[in-house]
């Protein structure tokens, strides 16, 4: 081997091994690590037990960390088992980094999920867009690519779209367009449901307004804010967010609502809790639905 | 573990296998190893499962997980691991260079684990300095040390000249 072909960047060096991959199939087993697992945990619950009865000891373990909390507000939609949808407030994928991506936001709702992605290196400001449909919203064109999971996948203008399930597409959209990253971004979602997202909030809902509901729920994987949506039932007309996000001791109030310094901008109201780390801020619809919606938020 | 959380830990870790498969294989010298430590990991994921489910970043518990299972092999030795074959282990895999790629996985493979580890989930993986400390659950000045340090083994190994400072550099900043 020439030298001189693999002498690049770390990334251009290890590049061989990482066009190629493991081989199809391999020796592993999901059906041996059950069977091996399910001796493990007898194992032991029996050594427990054991341990237990020797030492006379009684142990209490708590059946329940900590209360979990359902989002404010009902779903805008019907809340029924609609398999062409998902849950309003319960993510249905989880997302790993990759491609050079990792994930940053996730929004739940009942007909796309999306997750927003930066780049893996804080010196780069690329970030990349995920929008899982929920079955039959979508239906790419474009042309045929290597499959995603063993699922058929396409081209898009940004990006790749693919079949996640029988019939439900996802899309890849990267802001600086390369397919071979949307195609590994795209590798790494998996179709596996969560449990409702908790907000640590709650929201009057005379704020909301008659006819709105929740549609969607959107957290940072970094824990430094989260946010509900609204709209109304029908899903048409606009949609309002309310949520908290980290308070920046450097935006100049230039309001005051209820007492509380605020900043009112053309697209937002956020308001400034004296002594709190954290800002609440509304967007979407007109100036008084903002105001109201952020003085009607209750931390819990 | 109940019958549904049971199927909930099969269909995972079937769609999760190929990545699995994928990170063990960087790791290792060479495939059956490589699903040696995806099956002891996924064994450990079984016992564990109901407390990984919970996890808010369930892909990369379970990547920590094997990672951990990796160092814990190197450095209790080889009676600890689980042998699945008897089969050749250092046969090419497909590919359009299988020459190189050997030459640079058998480089790798002579890394040390922890360097290799660290060079494997940066430069293979991806993943930013502070997300591998994370992983490996060190801080990001030990990541970059551990990365100079690796790097200047397998080009070493590799007998290929330095990288410049401007080729490492775009990594270091991470």
């Amino acid at each position: 081997m020439n030298p001189d072909d693999r002498c690049g960047s770390p990334s251009e060096l290890l590049q061989p091994l990482r066009d190629a991959g493991p081989g199809a199939g391999g020796g592993v087993d999901v059906g041996r690590a059950v069977r091996a697992g399910r001796r493990r945990v007898r194992t032991r619950r029996a050594a427990a037990v054991a341990a237990s009865v020797a030492a006379t000891l009684a142990i209490v373990v708590p059946s329940a960390l900590w209360p979990r909390t359902e989002p404010p507000v009902t779903p805008a939609a019907p809340v029924t088992a609609d398999p062409r949808a998902f849950e309003v407030s319960t993510p249905a994928f989880v997302v790993g980094s990759a491609g050079g991506f990792t994930p940053d936001t996730y929004e739940t709702g009942r007909y796309q999920q999306v997750i927003t992605l930066r780049s893996a290196d804080p010196a780069r400001r690329d970030t990349a867009v995920i929008t899982m449909y929920a079955p039959g919203r979508l239906q790419p064109g474009g042309d045929p690519l290597p499959p995603v999971n063993g699922r058929r996948a396409r081209s898009t203008s940004g990006g790749v779209a693919w079949e996640w399930a029988p019939g439900a597409w996802g899309t890849v959209t990267l802001r600086e367009p390369d397919r071979d990253k949307a195609h590994r971004v795209a590798q790494s979602v998996l179709a596996r449901p969560g449990r409702p997202v908790t907000v640590p909030f709650t929201v009057d809902q005379r704020a909301i307004g008659p006819g709105r509901g929740l549609v969607g729920v959107v957290t940072s994987y970094a824990d430094t804010g989260v946010a509900v949506k609204y709209a109304a039932g029908d899903l048409t007309g606009d949609r309002v967010e309310v949520g908290l996000r980290p308070s920046r001791p450097s935006t100049p109030p230039n309001a005051e609502l209820d007492g509380t310094p605020a900043v009112i901008t053309p697209s937002e109201v956020v308001l400034l809790p004296e002594g709190e780390r954290y800002a609440v801020y509304a967007r979407g619809g007109d100036e008084a639905t903002r105001r109201a919606l952020v003085t009607a938020v209750t931390p819990r | 573990m109940r019958p549904d959380e049971e199927r909930d830990y099969v269909a995972y870790v079937e769609a999760r296998l190929p990545a699995l498969r994928r990170l063990a294989c960087y790791l290792c010298k060479d495939e059956h190893r490589a699903d040696d430590l995806v099956q002891n990991t996924i064994t450990r994921l079984y016992v564990r499962w109901n407390r990984a489910r919970e996890a808010r970043d369930l892909h990369r518990y379970v990547d920590k997980m094997l990672l951990r299972t990796f160092l814990n092999e190197q450095r209790l030795g080889w009676w600890t691991r689980v042998w699945l074959t008897d089969g050749p282990r250092d046969l090419p895999g497909p590919g359009d260079d299988p020459e190189t790629r050997v030459v640079v996985r058998a480089a790798l493979a002579r890394v040390p684990p922890r360097q290799r580890a660290v060079l494997v989930l940066r430069f293979l993986c991806d993943l930013p300095v502070t997300e591998v400390a994370e992983l490996l659950g060190c801080s990001a000045g030990n990541v970059k040390s551990q990365s100079a340090r690796g790097l200047a083994r397998l080009r070493e190994l590799l007998d290929v000249g330095e990288f410049t400072k401007e080729e490492v550099g775009g990594h270091e900043s991470r």
